[in-house]
């Protein structure tokens, strides 16, 4: 059964506190879906300590980096989870998809989460799509454990704006007048 | 039933773009699928209700015929049996004109219905498993 939790958690810059010290950003969003309340997420740690304390599946919207993207149509995408984990995502009624160069972006996503047996047919099919070798993908012969999300919406960054110091001031002093 | 083949839809659906390189462009082949499932969504009410026309699934056989001769997205990679699917599909549409001509029972109109979905989860399977989630919610529980 579907489980929506609903946490009140401001967790986009826990969840993009990645290597680089970003200054004060601004940044929009590209939309494929449903529109991602990106101020609205829960930690994916949180999700998926939750899931593997015996939930079955989750619904909420979270932020994970790209680790690949269906090069075929953008009908799938991978997301690196820390510690070797990956989950695939896949889009709500085959609705949308995403850009095929979308690799090492973050995503937010809005979807229900679980852990599902990936069959060595879909297995097989996504390293088509992902362009491996046919040798690659004979290979392939034994279904895999995978998290898998089913998203109804993702939002990228379209853009970023770098706020510096300098126009902050400029702003300040037209305030004073 | 003004929506059967119209171009637009799939347009519709089209994710928004700012910009982006990397959005796939819809092959004529993606687009009249994408174009079928929405026909075949609407005509799920009607199939279940009853009201669907001989009129309409005559409308959806034209339309759909042109799945036959549609470009893929990667024509390498369709099989052989893609036709032998395309033709079986076409096939159960006109088992269910039949069926709505003969005025026959409801289970029979709706085993009709679903036999056309079926040959569509039987080649996504063999083509492309995307869609199948979307097509197999289109039956009609008896």
């Amino acid at each position: 059964m579907m489980k929506r939790i609903l946490l009140p958690l401001a967790a986009i810059l826990a969840a993009c506190s990645g290597p680089s010290e970003n200054p004060v950003v601004e940044a929009t969003y590209d939309y494929y879906g449903d529109t991602v309340q990106v101020t609205d997420t829960v930690s994916l740690p949180q999700i998926l300590a939750q899931l593997q304390g015996g939930n079955d599946s989750i619904y909420a919207t979270f932020a994970a980096p790209i680790s690949s993207v269906c090069q075929v149509k953008g009908c799938w995408m991978q997301l690196d989870l820390g510690n070797g984990q990956e989950a695939l995502v896949r889009f709500k009624d085959y609705g949308f998809f995403v850009p095929m160069d979308a690799a090492t972006e973050w995503a937010f996503i809005e979807g229900g989460l679980t852990v599902d047996t990936l069959s060595v047919e879909w297995l097989q099919h996504q390293a088509a799509d992902a362009g491996k070798s046919d040798s690659a993908i004979a290979a392939i012969t034994e279904p895999k454990i995978s998290f898998t999300v089913m998203a109804s919406g993702v939002a990228l960054v379209q853009k970023e704006r770098v706020v510096s110091d300098e126009a902050e001031e400029h702003d300040h002093s037209s305030h004073e007048h | 039933m003004g929506q059967v083949g119209c171009q637009e839809k799939a347009e519709d659906r089209t994710p928004p773009n700012s910009g982006r390189t990397g959005m796939y462009t819809p092959s004529p082949l993606a687009s009249t699928m994408r174009n079928m499932a929405d026909d075949m969504e609407a005509l799920r009410t009607k199939a279940d209700e009853g009201s669907l026309t001989v009129a309409e699934v005559d409308v959806l056989i034209q339309a759909h015929a042109a799945m036959k001769e549609a470009e893929a997205t990667k024509p390498d990679d369709i099989k052989a049996t893609f036709s032998g699917y395309a033709e079986a599909y076409l096939l159960q549409l006109e088992e269910l004109k039949s069926a709505l001509e003969d005025h026959a029972s409801r289970q029979e109109r709706l085993d009709a219905f679903n036999a056309a979905l079926a040959t569509c989860v039987a080649c996504h399977q063999e083509h492309c498993p995307g869609p199948i989630a979307r097509i197999q919610k289109m039956k009609v529980q008896q």
